[in-house]
């Protein structure tokens, strides 16, 4: 069990550019840390200067109390789980699973009770004996996490371990390692593009956008108080509407704004912005109702699109004025407009963010975190 | 059932050019030179059947003895060879700077043609050739080394060409094969605490198996039918001690056109080359799950 300590971490290639731009991070022991972000965003290089299979470029990595940037990889207490599993193919499961124990030369009897008791663990027990192209992409998965398991790292690395497995097997594998995480209580940091994978796992979320991260946090904070329009864009599906505006006066009541295509909106909150200030409204999809008239507050639309998801019903439609597309859902029980329906859109106040012009969430907007 | 049969009769249809060639150029000479092989045949007359007259003519002849025992011999090129042609293989397949040059001019032997390495070679080996100079410039020898003309070592010195010839080649193969083991499962041998050596000999080695088995078949079937080499630097001399199988085949075929003879002792090579193919896919095939 470890702590890890990201101090100032950066990485540039030779000859080449910086892709990570000075990373500070503290994960705590225990903790499930989920790094994710677009790609090319640097999550998984980060992850791999923390594996050792990358050189530090600068800045501090620490592991427990030990600063390990020299540290080789094998020596830093870590195991990772690659995406393409990365078994060894000519071995059998057991060899697989007990090859760093072998290396490390310790005694036969005592990998074997490794190797059996992580087997048993992840229901692996029949495949010992079969070599990896003999085995399903579900079962590969757990050999691979098998084999960090044995090894009984002070932190484990995923490396997107799930995303070569189809949907239904994906479900499984994601509430198998929360439930592995829980049984072995032991540092986690799983690298993920898939924002489901994200906020259903991690403890924390660090969301990576061009090597830097962006925010830290947990998955419902992340999602209520994104600090900026990359992380509000990023999370929750389908994405936040972001709506170009300006900020026309504040009073005592609150803030009114100015949508493009003339629709006034007033804001509970107070905001510290010039008046004519452009901004972004952002509001999530189940943050919108819909009414066949005109209100205040409402935005005029004409609905483009309904999508039935079964449990709920995705409806885009286009505001009057504006180039963009508003996203909303309903619950499928609900009746939903027609195509090429007039529909009034009415966001909730008070779940509403915005965003100032360079992107950055302003203080107050959003919805209240406990 | 009839769309059964015209898809059948398709595929022999596109199979046909194929068959064709095959029958003209690789089933109708080694039925042919089989039939030869039992009878005396001159090109000039009609062959006459002999029985196994040919083959105890053969076996009774000490220099074809002599050229089977050259040809085994011969075999020590195929470990030399493999072992060069992995480590070259593993060598390249870093990404220094200028790699690209290094891996263009170790195959520049292969595409070279066999009269070129002949003088290339027969120049080296001269008394008054490269090497010979380079060893007496290094205080190493005071009379120069007749490589090609001392009847102890001109097999080997043939041998080193042959080596010289095929390393390009077979390092080409093992490069192709080293470049589909995925770097995600060295990485992980990383992590799992495997220093280089381990690397190389529980990672690399295993999974080139089937890669070793193409190469090592290729270069035994190479070795046992050796035969350019020696017919453009010593012609199987000196006093006969770089006589292989094939050359044997050659001396009495093309030049004494006592095809009989010749073939028989073809014959009798194809039969070694199965059994050494065979007992390559017995010992390196890579065991199923």
């Amino acid at each position: 069990m470890a702590e890890l300590k990201l101090k100032n971490l950066q990485k540039t290639y030779e000859d080449g550019p910086t892709v990570i731009h000075g990373i500070d991070l503290d994960i705590r022991d225990g903790e499930f840390m989920v790094f994710v972000g677009p790609s090319g965003c640097g999550k998984t290089t980060t992850l791999r200067m923390i594996a050792g299979l990358e050189d530090i470029s600068g800045g501090d990595l620490s592991i427990g109390q030990r600063r390990v940037n020299d540290v080789p990889a094998a020596k830093r207490g870590v195991a990772m789980v690659f995406q393409s599993y990365a078994l060894y193919p000519h071995m059998t499961v057991r060899e697989n699973m007990g090859f760093g124990l072998k290396l490390a030369k310790k005694p036969k009897a005592e990998i074997n009770e490794a190797v059996e008791r992580a087997a048993q663990v992840l229901q692996i027990t029949h495949l010992l004996e079969r070599k990896p192209k003999a085995l399903s992409g579900g079962q590969r998965q757990r050999v691979a996490i098998g084999r960090a398991i044995v090894r009984k790292p002070d932190v484990f690395l995923f490396d997107e371990p799930l995303s070569n497995l189809d949907a239904s097997l994906r479900v499984q594998m994601r509430i198998e390692l929360a439930k592995l995480h829980k049984d072995l209580a032991t540092t986690m940091i799983y690298v993920t593009h898939d924002q489901v994978e994200a906020m259903t796992l991690g403890d924390r979320i660090a969301v990576f956008n061009g090597g830097r991260i962006e925010q830290v946090g947990t998955p419902l904070e992340l999602y209520q108080q994104p600090a900026n329009q990359f992380v509000a864009g990023f999370l929750g599906s389908p994405k936040m509407n972001f709506l170009p505006a300006q900020l026309r006066s504040g009073s005592n009541s609150g803030s009114d704004i100015v949508l493009a295509g003339n629709t006034s909106i007033t804001l509970p909150q107070q905001y510290r912005l010039q008046s004519g200030s452009p901004i972004t409204l952002g509001v999530r999809p189940e943050h919108i109702a819909w009414q066949g008239q005109a209100e205040d507050n409402a935005i005029p639309a004409s609905v483009d699109l309904v999508e039935h998801l079964g449990g709920e019903q995705i409806i885009y439609a286009r505001a009057d004025g504006m180039d963009t597309q508003i996203a909303f859902s309903l619950p499928s029980k609900e009746t939903a407009p027609h195509r090429g329906e007039r529909v009034w859109l009415k966001p909730e106040l008070a779940a509403c963010h915005l965003f100032d012009a360079a992107g950055l969430a302003l203080p107050g907007s959003g919805q209240p975190y406990p | 059932m009839a769309h059964s049969r015209k898809a059948t009769l398709t595929a022999y249809l596109f199979l046909t050019p194929a068959m064709v060639l095959l029958l003209a150029f690789a089933f109708w000479p080694v039925g042919f030179g089989s039939y030869i092989a039992f009878t005396q045949y001159n090109l000039i007359d009609a062959p006459v059947w002999v029985g196994l007259e040919n083959f105890r003519e053969l076996f009774d002849d000490e220099l074809f003895i002599g050229s089977l025992k050259n040809s085994a011999l011969y075999l020590i090129v195929v470990p030399v060879i493999q072992v060069l042609a992995i480590l070259l293989a593993v060598l390249v397949n870093n990404n220094l700077p200028g790699i690209k040059f290094f891996r263009a001019a170790y195959y520049l032997p292969v595409v070279t043609t066999v009269s070129v390495i002949g003088i290339i070679w027969n120049f080296m080996y001269n008394d008054d050739g490269a090497l010979n100079a380079i060893l007496r410039w290094l205080h190493l020898i005071n009379e120069p080394i007749g490589f090609l003309t001392d009847d102890r070592i001109a097999l080997f010195a043939v041998m080193f060409v042959t080596i010289w010839r095929g390393l390009g080649w077979y390092m080409v193969l093992y490069l192709a094969g080293l470049q589909a083991i995925s770097a995600d499962v060295y990485e992980a041998a990383t992590l799992d605490g495997a220093n280089a050596w381990q690397k190389f000999w529980r990672i690399t080695v295993p999974l080139l198996l089937p890669t070793i088995l193409l190469c090592s078949i290729m270069s035994m079937l190479a070795a046992v039918k050796a035969f350019e080499e020696v017919q453009i630097m010593t012609q199987g001399g000196p006093f006969q001690s770089t006589y292989t199988a094939l050359y044997y085949a050659y001396e009495f075929g093309i030049k004494s056109l006592n095809f009989g003879r010749a073939l028989a002792a073809s014959l009798v090579m194809s039969v070694i080359c199965m059994l050494l193919a065979w007992l390559n896919f017995r010992y390196l095939q890579p065991k199923n799950p």
